[in-house]
């Protein structure tokens, strides 16, 4: 793509691509030959500079033609046309203008294309070809493509539209369109080819192929071609605008000669003929209609008029379409909100509800990972950088006092640490969850060359011209790979703006869900006394005709005579055994009903109590059971803890009768009951290391068996009342003991939980307070 | 112990017929032939023990040699009817043994400070019943020596 106008004298120093910035391609004092250039002095239109082209083109002289009028040389017709286009307001609009030469060359047509710079005019002069022009045919052509290119359904297909319509005006065996980004690198984003010329799409090039100078003309003179990328250039004679005293400035000329770099670059790809269209969006360079040919290939001025007006309308429809692509973006955004509000609101939790939608915000937000950083810890989706990292990556952002979205395509330029991951995590979207730097929602782009490999064809033989290597597509590729090091692709300004959205509905949630918290524990409180009160009524009430049931039956029993099974009265004693049975398991139910229902009503204040001795009491009260089955239950030296004492009896109890009940038939049971990490008391090492400002308020202890254990998904349902995993003639019991172990636990307020493996064994974990609540 | 071949007289004081029926049967299971007399409330007891109303006619309120007492009866609670009689001096010397559903040591308590003889929890399995009934009776109609019998008339 180098394309970097010739100096003048080139000799002069070697050329390489480091010296085409500095390059002055505005002047390079020659011109393609397949055209002839005469700057005329106004208003008598006196030649005082033509290029050498002229002779081949008119048969004239250079000399001659610097001293001869127009008039003597082209016929009264175009002079007349010339001095009307010089009149006009609008120079351009007249172009071409017909002009035809008089005298011994008679006959010869060319198209015109006049422009006035630095006071002269210019008149530059190509071979007319005939047919072109204002033919119905074409006229149709132009209409069709633009009708096409309006109805394109969005930037990608416009823009292919425009290839393939560039394509068949010219010619040319390939025609793609190159985007800048922000950077100037460039990528190859549509294309349509002949199938004879290899596919540039999807190409990498870095800004340097397409150097200041060479925008700045671009933006300027939307159309250049190159017919012959072997031609001659021919030198203006003189080189010299006697107005500045200085070289002619060819900026608008469109004969304006090429830098033998871009020519040399041009023929390494195997292109001899070249044209651009130039899509400048408010009056920046957008990209570039690009033509390739593998011959030489001329296009009239007529019809690369065509070409601007298809990249005119391309960069309109560019405009619209990216503006519908916001708008689309942001629906999506919102739709993608409603369901995370939605999803968010019904999941148990904002990780929880987040980790559902995170694929999707990421596809939202074209982001490859999302982290969640707040004091809890954080929620990472998708790819991040490590823990640590992050750690270290939200200090370095509290530091650089980031309190509002902060976007940027190359963290590892402001965050050094960050080059190590740059392959995950180059571009960065922070916006800060709350007024706290600390919490932060962060989103990660990876380095934008890990993201693109290499399109071209690696076993292609490299062919190395006069300026080296580097003058390659290949060669473009790695310089433009070595650019976007350590960068992503940019954040675009509506994807901050979706990101601050989606941090206010997710800070929303956050406040919703504390708000409901509390609306729902005061609910739960509520029934909570509701149920208490009515199952404890509802125990005594039930235990009266419960008890005349099992009286019942029990008279009925000694009435039966004592036969045989499967006679009337055994089948008789059968039945009232039935009811027996019944009844006992509904006075169980009822009992531990009335039990669960005590440990609210009967509070007892909390005092100190040393589990070691609450520990022993239960041993012995389980001693039967122990020897019955064997068990060995260890226990090492428990904390002292405030507490009922008499209900962390129960809560050991139950769960060492748990372990006790639930044990391996092919084991004997082996218990264990420890306090995890004991506090240390206040001034020891251990919690100076730790640097706890307050001594530690709960005490972890641990109850872990060898016992059957129990399907792990189960951990929240066993705490359940009445929730049983073995039916009752497998296991006796109501399924209430967990419920009052956790019952007794959260009136301390601690917590239990449990972990299990089915065959394997289980391990109860429940806090209590050190200290206590009232105290 | 018996003056006569009247089976001795035991008076109970429960609202519920199920629970009429069962202790009825209890006994009769446990082979004591006693006189049961049942009353459905605190009101009825005392009209039976006064001889008033309904039990005002002869023979038909023979003095109790014991009073079942169901403490939750309906109007007239069974705590306020053993306090009326250990307060009325021709009554208190009754023994009155509570009949009660009830485990709580707060109800045990309370019925013993105010002046019951014994407390006993209704059993739900009938050989339990049976059981504590026999042993009941053994104690206090056979063991102990209990009060003269003649209840003052109004």
């Amino acid at each position: 793509m180098t394309d970097t106008s010739h100096a003048g004298e080139a000799e002069r120093e070697p050329i390489d691509l480091t010296t085409c910035d500095r390059e002055p391609i505005h002047i390079p004092g020659s011109i393609q030959p397949h055209g002839v250039l005469l700057a005329l002095l106004e208003p008598v239109l006196r030649p005082v500079s033509v290029s050498a082209s002229i002779t081949a083109h008119t048969g004239l002289s250079p000399e001659a033609a610097l001293l001869m009028p127009l008039r003597n040389w082209l016929t009264p017709d175009s002079l007349r046309r010339l001095q009307a286009a010089l009149a006009s307001d609008d120079l351009a609009l007249l172009n071409p203008i017909r002009i035809e030469l008089a005298g011994p060359a008679g006959g010869r047509a060319f198209d015109g294309i006049l422009h006035r710079h630095d006071g002269l005019a210019m008149l530059e002069l190509e071979p007319r070809a005939e047919a072109d022009g204002a033919s119905g045919v074409f006229f149709r052509t132009m209409r069709g493509a633009i009708r096409r290119l309006q109805a394109a359904a969005g930037l990608q297909d416009a823009c292919e539209i425009a290839a393939r319509e560039v394509r068949h005006i010219t010619g040319f065996d390939r025609v793609k369109i190159y985007r800048f980004g922000a950077d100037w690198c460039g990528q190859v984003i549509a294309e349509d080819r002949a199938g004879t010329i290899p596919s540039l799409l999807d190409f990498h090039f870095p800004a340097s192929d397409i150097p200041a100078q060479s925008r700045a003309l671009y933006t300027r003179n939307t159309v250049r071609i190159i017919p012959d990328i072997g031609y001659t250039p021919s030198p203006l004679r003189p080189d010299r605008n006697p107005l500045t005293g200085g070289p002619i400035d060819l900026s608008g000329a469109v004969l304006r000669s090429v830098s033998p770099i871009h020519l040399e670059y041009m023929v390494n790809m195997a292109v001899y003929g070249a044209m651009s269209v130039s899509i400048v969006r408010d009056g920046r360079l957008w990209g570039l209609i690009s033509c390739h040919n593998t011959l030489p290939r001329f296009v009239s001025f007529e019809r690369r008029q065509a070409c601007e007006l298809i990249a005119q309308v391309l960069t309109w429809q560019i405009g619209v379409l990216e503006e519908a692509e916001v708008i689309r973006h942001s629906v999506r955004v919102r739709t993608v909100q409603h369901r995370l509000l939605y999803e968010l609101g019904g999941a148990a939790d904002l990780q929880a509800g987040l980790a559902r939608s995170g694929g999707e915000l990421l596809a939202l937000m074209g982001a490859s990972g999302l982290a969640l950083c707040g004091a809890d810890g954080i929620t990472a989706f998708g790819s991040t950088p490590g823990e640590a990292q992050i750690f270290e990556l939200v200090k370095f952002l509290a530091q650089s006092g980031v309190r509002d979205a902060h976007a940027t395509d190359r963290l590892p330029a402001e965050h050094a640490p960050a080059a190590e991951y740059a392959g995950i995590a180059a571009g960065l979207l922070a916006v800060p969850l709350g007024r706290s730097s600390q919490s932060h929602m962060l989103w990660f782009r990876p380095e934008v060359a890990q993201t693109v490999t290499w399109g071209g064809d690696p076993h292609k033989p490299v062919r190395i011209g006069p300026h080296g290597g580097r003058l390659q597509t290949r060669a473009s590729f790695d310089a433009w790979c070595e650019a976007v090091r350590g960068r992503s692709r940019p954040w675009q300004n509506h994807e901050v703006v979706a990101a601050i959205e989606l941090r206010d509905l997710v800070v929303d949630v956050i406040l919703g869900k504390a708000y409901e918290l509390e609306r729902v524990n005061r609910q739960l409180a509520r029934s909570n006394d509701e149920l208490e009160s009515f199952a404890y009524v509802a125990s005594h009430d039930l235990k009266e005709p419960l008890r005349h049931i099992e009286a019942f039956a029990g008279l009925l029993k000694e009435l039966l005579p004592p036969d045989a099974p499967g006679s009337e009265g055994g089948r008789l004693g059968t039945m009232v055994e039935g009811i027996e049975a019944s009844s006992r398991r509904l006075r169980a139910l009822i009992n531990d009903l009335a039990e669960y229902s005590r440990i609210g009503r009967q509070a007892r204040p909390l005092s100190p109590a040393d589990l070691d001795a609450v520990l022993a009491e239960v041993l012995a009260d389980l001693r039967p059971l122990i020897q019955e089955t064997g068990a060995s239950v260890t226990s090492q030296h428990l904390p002292e803890v405030r507490c009922d004492r008499s209900q962390i009896r129960q809560l050991l109890q139950n769960l060492v009768s748990n372990a006790l009940k639930y044990r391996h038939p092919d084991r004997p049971p082996v218990i264990a009951v420890h306090a995890v990490d004991v506090p240390a008391r206040p001034g020891a090492a251990g919690e100076a290391e730790r640097g706890g400002a307050e001594p530690r308020a709960h005490v972890r202890i641990a109850i872990a068996d060898n016992g059957i254990g129990f399907d792990d998904k189960y951990r929240e349902q066993i705490f359940e009342p009445f929730q049983r995993l073995h039916g009752p003639d497998e296991y006796e019991g109501t399924g209430i003991g967990l419920a009052i172990c956790r019952k007794i636990v959260q009136r301390h307020g601690g917590t239990i939980h449990a972990t299990g493996q089915t065959g394997e064994g289980a391990v109860f974990v429940f806090t209590l307070p050190l200290r206590g609540l009232e105290s | 112990m018996e003056r006569d071949t009247q089976p001795p007289c035991i008076l109970v004081a429960e609202d519920h017929n199920h629970d009429k029926f069962i202790l009825t049967e209890v006994f009769s299971r446990a082979g004591i032939a006693a006189d049961l007399r049942f009353v459905s409330d605190g009101e009825q007891m005392l009209d039976y023990l006064y001889r008033r109303g309904p039990f005002a006619e002869p023979g038909r309120a023979p003095t109790p040699r014991l009073v079942l007492l169901d403490l939750n009866m309906p109007r007239l609670d069974g705590r306020k009817v053993l306090r009326m009689v250990r307060a009325d001096e021709t009554l208190r010397h009754l023994p009155m043994i509570a009949l009660s559903t009830s485990e709580s040591p707060k109800h045990i308590n309370e019925a013993y400070s105010i002046g019951i003889n014994a407390y006993l929890i209704k059993p739900a399995s009938i050989p339990d019943y049976v059981a504590k009934v026999s042993s009941l009776w053994k104690f206090w109609l056979e063991t102990a020596s209990l009060p003269a019998t003649e209840v003052a008339r109004p």
